[in-house]
């Protein structure tokens, strides 16, 4: 179990890098912020975040001070692309005052988590034995999925009703919903890690935890596979369903 | 949020046309463009003319207009004249360049 869940982890933090990466490179050719925010999202928070802490807390040979500093440095990947995630779906999908607050009110209630692990106990606590604030990361990470995905589905159900008049593209369409599937995994993830986690479940490096995880990654590898680098084939499919449908 | 001139076009339209009262127009647009994925803010003159054509014509008879077809008919003619301000970036636009990365 161990070994599976490991090499899912890894193909989604390998995933998370390419597709990130050539979102980056997207957005030096274009010159437009939200291919970029959306890239960082993937590498700080798929690969950064998801390889830092796994490391700094199952890696018990390591030195203190470098498993102390390494889920830091992972909680503050965390942070920093949690933050780019609600920008992007402010400026996205709801580019008025009130979705720039809630962007920013969830960027700052999460990156007050961080604030509070560093003050005290400190990160060797959490590296060590799981203890501090940022066992709520699940929990508050799930609202700003909650939101991403609240958005996303919506426009995405929006989209799908102008396909069937002829006004929106269907590979764009399937896009959104994908990238909504996406949130709303990494929504349904979170509650239930948190769920275990507020009943003292053990979740790091547990069977259950590992399955969980294990299956989390695989999907979301399929659905980011599948959005942002889909292959001719899966695009002519949805091509073709649009034609039946429309 | 403001809505945008092709909605306050066509509601101004109906309500000239119709026995409607400004509300009722208001309405019924925002229900077929609501049945169309459209948002009254953000809807175009193009998307608007699609609407006329494929989902007004039902809203309409469904409230007792009577020549619905008509009517949307001639809205549609009338807003070829009717100038947009320019638009923010939608979110099919920046999905539609997400997969273009190589």
């Amino acid at each position: 179990m161990e070994i599976a869940a490991g090499l899912a982890g890894l193909l989604s933090v390998l995933m998370s890098c390419v597709v990130g990466l050539r979102l980056v490179l997207l957005s030096r050719r274009t010159r437009q912020a939200p291919e970029m925010l959306i890239g960082l999202d993937l590498i700080l928070v798929g690969a950064g975040w998801n390889a830092l802490i796994a490391v700094g807390r199952q890696a018990t040979g390591l030195p203190d001070d470098v498993r102390a500093t390494l889920v830091c440095a992972g909680g503050l990947c965390a942070v920093a692309g949690m933050a780019c995630l609600m920008v992007f779906i402010w400026r996205t999908f709801r580019p008025e005052r009130a979705g720039a607050l809630v962007a920013l009110a969830l960027s700052v209630a999460f990156a007050s988590l961080f604030a509070a692990q560093s003050f005290a106990p400190g990160w060797l606590a959490f590296a060590t034995d799981e203890r501090g604030p940022w066992t709520n990361a699940s929990l508050f990470t799930s609202f700003n999925y909650a939101w991403a995905s609240f958005e996303s589905m919506r426009h995405a159900s929006m989209l799908s009703r102008r396909v069937r008049l002829g006004l929106a593209d269907a590979v764009v369409a399937d896009r959104v919903r994908l990238f909504a599937t996406l949130m709303a995994t990494g929504t349904v993830a979170s509650w239930i890690f948190a769920g275990f986690q507020a009943s003292g479940v053990a979740v790091g490096g547990t069977t259950i935890g590992l399955s969980l995880g294990g299956t989390v990654c695989l999907f979301s590898v399929a659905l980011l596979w599948l959005a942002f680098m889909p292959p001719a084939s899966y695009l002519e499919s949805v091509r073709r369903r649009a034609l039946v449908e429309a | 949020m403001a809505e945008s001139k092709a909605f306050d076009f066509v509601c101004s339209e109906l309500e000239r046309r119709t026995s409607m009262t400004r509300l009722e127009a208001r309405g019924t647009v925002r229900i077929a463009l609501k049945d169309a994925g459209l948002a009254a803010d953000s809807v175009r003159g193009p998307e608007m003319q699609v609407v006329l054509q494929r989902v007004m014509p039902k809203e309409l008879t469904a409230r007792g207009v009577a020549a619905s077809e008509d009517i949307c008919r001639a809205i549609g003619a009338a807003m070829t004249g009717v100038r947009e301000d320019a638009a923010a970036e939608t979110p099919e636009a920046i999905f539609g360049r997400l997969a273009g990365a190589r």
